[in-house]
């Protein structure tokens, strides 16, 4: 069986610490790759600095935060839509609160799936179940699409 | 012997009387006769030629009226009709001439003349045809109907001088007419009296020659008798029954003469009757005439009339200047009067002189001495007067001044500029706050504020001179500078200052924003590892410890809820506004359907009324209906049934909307709070919320322009209101 890498990108380890939580949670710890900013998340793609000579797997999805230090969230959204190698990995933007503005951009730039952390924990996992059974289990044919998830 | 004699003599004078009878009578007749000829050659041929010509004339109209159809003929058949009708008035109007010109009176050449100019018109007329035949009507079409237009009238000029000279010829026949008449008249009346009388002493002559032969036989037979006297004598016997029988024969020959005569003076007098007859038939035909005449006179007089009546009105109109003519005499006379009064107020005049060369010397003493500037100049523009405000505020004196142009008062560089200003002055009626410089001596100018009045002619109409009165406004002029500069200024700092504000107010906004974007992140932390410490560590915590975590964690996740509604809050304020007109009444009814799970289990009666269209952001107004509604069912939930009433009207220039409920309602003493951020009139224990809705709820209706407000008792329920403005 081919492995499920799901690359989480976020600069706070607290959040990664209770996202990987209600991924496991939800029995959807396949492979969790983290990138602790921007530019880190594009070496893991690239298989550069940190990551280079691994042997990466294109990740199942992508959990992007957008406000970190470096390359943030909305910046690698761009990179990621305008290169053809990646432009198919299924992208669900994390935030820590809702910005419009963020909201706008990130549906424009192509983001499958826009996702504020609730301050309920109850209510990520609940979350994270929905997110990652779609997109890490159910959806096998990765493709670019505008669909829309309301949470 | 005897009978022979007397049967001769009588019938020698009868057959006499008889030649001489019928001669007058033949030579009268044929007087008569000639008379009446005379008469009706002289009366009514003229007038029948003129009736002639004027046939013709009508005929040749005719005619020519035919010349119309021709021109609308759309056939050739109709157009052969109409040449077949021309060609059969021609044949009458040839014949009419002809016995015009047997007839006339006149010259027969101006007769030839009118049928020359007759053919020449016919001639011309008839090409017409021939161009309606071959179907060419162009402009030469009409140069012939023109053409033939001026023939005709010249054909009718000539005919109408024919019919004027028939017309002239008969009436001056007509004097002769009366002459004859008169000749006519009188041979009938001495051919009636003279036959008369001759028969009158034809019978008085017989009947005397008759009884002198009886007479005479009587006393020859007498004699005879008285010669024979008693001797009875056959042959006497027989001579006296001859001489009876003589008598008998006298007597028998004077009966037959007598009823010849009678038979004569029969026919004499049918003669004559019928003579008279005649005469009178003359008289009759000649009263006509008359009267035809007498008919044209009553036309004339008719004219006379109007004319007279154009005269009266005439001297009607003379009369009434006679009128004005009198009328001006009267006034003329007031006059004298009035000149009589003027001299008298002459003297009054001379005392009042006085009086006003003393008001003269006041007004000049006024000039001199008064505070303002005054100055006088002429139309020339030279000064004719200089106050002695004038004088400081130059320096310079009147004498100095006089009969220059008011040009050395004002600053070189604007001398022109003034002049012009002042020239306004003399054309218009003068200034009114006009702001010229003037220039001291000593180089400094004074800014002047002018009015001026123009000083008229005794008449009225020219201006004289010009009088203006200053008022030195340099120090205010500076102060208005100086104000409007310093307006400027303020103006720009309160620009600045609002910039400033606006800058800070955003400033304070994303502040508020990523505080609150910022503080969710450690919460979220706190709530996270809490529930992973209860899920995973579970055995080493006891009941108190789980407990104390669950408050630390239902603690956060109310500050959470803070801090999202602070977040929607500050979000209010930041997004614009996207107005459309909309239907309350469905935004309403959307608005309900969001609370149906809360309304099981609870009576609730909700009545809505019609409400008007908004007008602003749907979506905002919306949030403000939830929260209203939400309000609304929330502090009614503990009554038995909850009535809830929503309404809403148009005010002037904004709607505005209520809901009421019959809830806990809530003291009037602190409405003030009611829409502040997380001010709440209830514990949390009663009603939860966190006390941001009627913030949200203030701030939207704000943002539209509007306001919002509540009426309340305490457990009488209370009622909410907004209004919304039309644009």
């Amino acid at each position: 069986m081919e492995i499920k890498t799901i690359l989480i990108v976020d600069d706070n380890p607290y959040d990664v610490e209770l996202t990987i939580a209600a991924l496991t949670e939800n029995n959807l710890a396949n492979e969790i790759v983290v990138a602790e900013d921007g530019l880190e998340a594009l070496d893991y793609l690239y298989k550069r600095g940190k990551f280079s000579g691994c042997k990466n797997n294109i990740p199942v999805v992508i959990l992007l935060d957008i406000k970190m230090p470096k390359l943030n969230g909305i910046e690698v959204l761009k990179h990621i839509r305008s290169t053809p190698k990646f432009m198919t990995i299924p992208v669900i933007m994390v935030t820590s609160s809702a910005d419009e503005k963020d909201l706008i951009e990130s549906y424009k730039l192509g983001a499958n799936s826009y996702v504020v952390k609730p301050i309920d924990i109850v209510q990520f996992i609940n979350a994270i179940k929905i997110l990652g059974q779609y997109w890490a289990v159910i959806n096998k044919v990765p493709v670019v699409t505008k669909d829309v998830f309301r949470f | 012997m005897v009978k022979f004699n007397i049967i001769s003599k009588f019938s020698l004078g009868l057959l006499s009387v008889y030649v001489i009878m019928l001669l007058v009578v033949i030579y009268l007749t044929g007087k008569i006769q000639y008379v009446r000829n005379q008469t009706r050659i002289l009366y009514e041929h003229p007038y029948q030629i003129s009736n002639s010509i004027k046939d013709i004339q009508t005929k040749i109209y005719e005619y020519a009226n035919l010349g119309v159809d021709i021109q609308f003929a759309n056939s050739l058949s109709q157009l052969n009709r109409l040449k077949a009708k021309t060609d059969k008035q021609d044949r009458l109007i040839q014949e009419s001439f002809k016995i015009v010109s047997q007839k006339y009176p006149g010259n027969k050449n101006a007769v030839d003349n009118a049928l020359a100019a007759y053919i020449d018109w016919k001639f011309t007329f008839n090409k017409l045809y021939q161009i309606q035949e071959a179907n060419k009507i162009d402009n030469n079409y009409i140069r012939i109907l023109l053409e033939s237009r001026k023939k005709l009238e010249k054909t009718d000029y000539f005919l109408s001088k024919i019919s004027d000279f028939a017309r002239n010829s008969a009436d001056s026949n007509y004097k002769k007419i009366i002459a004859t008449d008169y000749i006519s008249n009188l041979t009938s009346i001495i051919l009636i009296v003279s036959a008369s009388l001759l028969v009158i002493f034809l019978i008085y002559f017989i009947l005397k020659s008759i009884s002198n032969r009886i007479k005479t036989f009587v006393k020859e037979t007498n004699i005879f008798l008285k010669k024979n006297g008693n001797t009875k004598n056959i042959g006497d016997e027989e001579i006296l029954v001859q001489t009876v029988d003589k008598l008998k024969n006298a007597y028998l020959s004077i009966e037959e003469h007598d009823g010849l005569i009678k038979s004569y003076n029969k026919q004499l007098s049918e003669m004559n009757l019928e003579l008279e007859e005649k005469v009178k038939q003359r008289t009759n035909e000649l009263t006509n005439v008359n009267n035809e005449l007498v008919l044209q006179n009553k036309i004339n007089e008719k004219r006379s009339k109007e004319l007279l009546e154009a005269n009266e009105k005439l001297a009607l109109q003379n009369e009434e200047k006679e009128k004005w003519t009198v009328e001006l005499l009267n006034a003329n006379e007031e006059l004298g009067l009035q000149n009589e009064e003027k001299e008298k107020r002459t003297q009054e005049l001379m005392i009042s002189n006085e009086e006003h060369r003393k008001i003269n010397e006041y007004l000049e003493n006024l000039i001199n001495y008064a505070n303002a500037p005054i100055i006088v100049w002429n139309t020339n523009y030279e000064i004719i007067k200089f106050n002695r405000a004038f004088e400081f505020m130059t320096g310079r004196s009147e004498k100095e001044v006089l009969g220059h142009s008011l040009e050395i008062l004002f600053p070189v560089s604007k001398k022109k500029v003034s002049m012009d200003l002042i020239s306004k002055a003399l054309t218009g009626k003068g200034m009114e706050f006009v702001e010229i410089d003037v220039v001291h001596i000593d180089g400094s100018v004074h800014i002047l504020q002018w009015n001026s009045a123009n000083i008229l002619s005794a008449d009225g109409k020219t201006t004289i001179s010009i009088i203006a009165q200053c008022l030195d406004i340099t120090q205010r002029k500076r102060t208005e500078k100086e104000i409007l500069k310093l307006n400027e200024t303020l103006e720009q700092k309160v620009n600045e200052r609002t910039e400033q504000l606006k800058e800070s107010n955003n400033e304070l906004e994303s502040f508020c924003y990523s505080i609150s974007h910022d503080l969710r992140a450690p919460l979220r932390h706190i709530v996270g590892f809490i529930n992973l410490l209860i899920k995973n560590n579970s055995a080493v915590l006891d009941e108190t410890g789980i407990r104390y975590l669950n408050i630390i964690s239902e603690s956060s996740i109310e500050m959470g809820n803070m801090i999202d509604a602070l977040l929607n809050f500050s979000r209010l304020g930041r997004t614009g506004l996207t107005r459309t007109k909309f239907n309350t009444n469905e935004l309403v009814n959307t608005a309900l359907e969001t609370f149906k799970d809360d309304l099981t289990g609870r009576n609730v009666e909700i009545m809505i009324s019609e409400l008007p269209d908004g007008t602003g952001d749907k979506f905002l107004i919306y949030q403000v209906w939830i929260n209203l509604i939400s309000n609304a069912l929330k502090y009614s939930k503990e009554k038995e049934k909850s009535i809830i009433e929503i309404g809403g009207e148009i005010v002037d220039n904004e709607t505005i909307f209520q809901i009421k409920d019959n809830g806990v309602g809530f003291d009037m003493k602190y409405a003030d709070k009611l829409f502040g951020v997380f001010q709440r009139l209830h514990k949390t224990r009663d009603f939860e919320g966190i006390g941001i809705g009627l913030a949200n709820i203030n701030r939207i209706i704000l943002k539209h322009g509007g306001r919002c407000w509540a009426i309340s008792e305490v457990d009488k329920g209370a009622t909410f209101f907004f209004s919304l403005p039309f644009k």
